[in-house]
């Protein structure tokens, strides 16, 4: 197997490169990505137009087309390894680990053009910590000449083979500083199952359609759990827009939640 | 008194009372009145509501801050909730003071930080029957 580690965001959101932040044992981005993906592939290619950014031991991998994000890595990949299947791994993953690539290696299905694991919260497939057989990368060129951009869809087109994530949280990604404060606290606390009482008002009740519910949830802050209420409901508000109480007061986005917390997300105000 | 979150129609006199002190030289009151047109469309009626517990607590801290920054004897506000008509009023701030000036100042302060502060929520019925939540219907993420 080889595997190829996607670096050639632009990581926007986050305001700085994904590859190169320092996890919390000290361990870059990158690095960490590349030595998870050796315990199960004898190849690591790291997908950037930067050379200079491969580890050493690593190959980079240019894209031949620009500004097609994964598709286009899946695409050089093909051109360069014809007849080869790829895992490939998002580089935003800060908590996959090594038990869900083994996983993902020993029950990938050769016979179906890709291997995926579902989602933890809406059960569709998830693109970037997949195997791509040959049948699908062979078509990739024409989904990108086709204007496909979007590596899910791309993936839900296969009709691939679908696993159950042996570790929950283990695709749960930061493109954020606050889901990185998320996956931070993920990683040093464990993501444990916990349940809470969220109030929802204004545009986020109608938005929900209820006022109140309880939750369980594997978020370890108000963050992570806004933004695993936001993907679950789609609620409409993005988290910059917001604030957070907890137990009847503001809190910190970071705050981190205890069983039984009182949860409000706090739309723009609009008194008087 | 001092904040509070209201459902039913607001007594201005109630805050004018909950004010009076005769070391007083001064009153002043702000009244926010529901008004039948914003940015140019033509208004029904609004409708607010608010996460009360933490609203009547960011209140009073904002009362609290007033009486430090202005020299003033005492200060209460009142926020509606629910549906207003037009020509009602959605919230009255009241301040007493040995002068003037710092009644103007403290009542300013107070209804301005009201306004920002405090999770209170304002939904725009518009005559043409359409609505939208102020302040959110262009937030990020839309």
């Amino acid at each position: 197997m080889t595997a190829l580690i996607l670096a050639g965001g632009r990581s926007q959101r986050m305001g700085r490169d994904k590859l190169t932040i320092e996890r919390p044992d000290g361990t870059r981005q990158l690095d960490h990505l590349v030595a998870l993906a050796r315990s199960v592939a004898a190849e690591v290619l790291v997908s950037t137009n930067d050379p200079s950014i491969a580890p050493a031991g690593t190959t980079a991998l240019p894209d031949r087309t620009p500004s097609a994000g994964p598709l286009a890595a899946l695409e050089a990949f093909h051109a360069a390894h014809p007849g080869e299947p790829v895992l490939l791994l998002g580089g935003d993953l800060f908590l996959v680990d090594q038990p869900t690539l083994q996983h993902l290696v020993d029950s990938h299905d050769t016979s179906r053009p890709a291997t995926a694991f579902r989602n933890r919260i809406d059960r569709r497939a998830e693109p970037l910590c997949t195997i791509y057989e040959p049948a699908a990368l062979a078509r990739v060129a024409a989904a990108i000449a086709a204007d496909q951009r979007c590596a899910r869809r791309f993936l839900e087109s296969l009709e691939p083979a679908l696993l159950e994530l042996p570790v929950p949280a283990a695709l749960d990604n930061a493109n954020t500083p606050a889901e990185l404060d998320e996956v931070f606290a993920k990683l040093r606390h464990g993501a444990v199952p916990k349940t809470v009482e969220v109030l929802y008002f204004a545009k986020l009740r109608e938005a929900r359609g209820s006022d109140e519910e309880e939750v369980e949830t594997l978020a370890c802050t108000a963050a992570g759990l806004y933004e695993e209420l936001r993907f679950r409901h789609r609620l409409p508000l993005a988290i910059d827009a917001l604030r957070c109480a907890r137990n009847g007061d503001f809190c910190e986005w970071t705050t981190p939640l205890e069983a039984g917390d009182e949860i409000v997300f706090i739309p723009p105000v609009a008194g008087g | 008194m001092s904040f509070a979150i209201h459902s039913t129609a607001i007594e201005p006199a109630a805050l004018r009372a909950a004010v009076l002190d005769p070391a007083a030289g001064g009153f002043c009151s702000f009244e926010g009145w529901v008004r039948n047109h914003h940015k140019g469309r033509a208004v029904e009626r609004l409708e607010y509501e608010a996460y009360a517990p933490l609203a009547e607590k960011e209140g009073r801290r904002i009362l609290d801050e007033a009486r430090e920054r202005f020299d003033i004897l005492h200060a209460a506000c009142i926020h509606r909730v629910g549906p207003i008509q037009i020509g009602g009023l959605a919230v009255v701030v009241a301040v007493s003071a040995v002068h003037r000036d710092p009644a103007f100042g403290a009542c300013r302060y107070i209804i301005d930080e009201v306004k920002s502060r405090v999770p209170i929520w304002k939904k725009e019925h518009f005559t043409d029957g359409t609505s939208g939540w102020v302040r959110c219907d262009h937030c990020a993420g839309e």
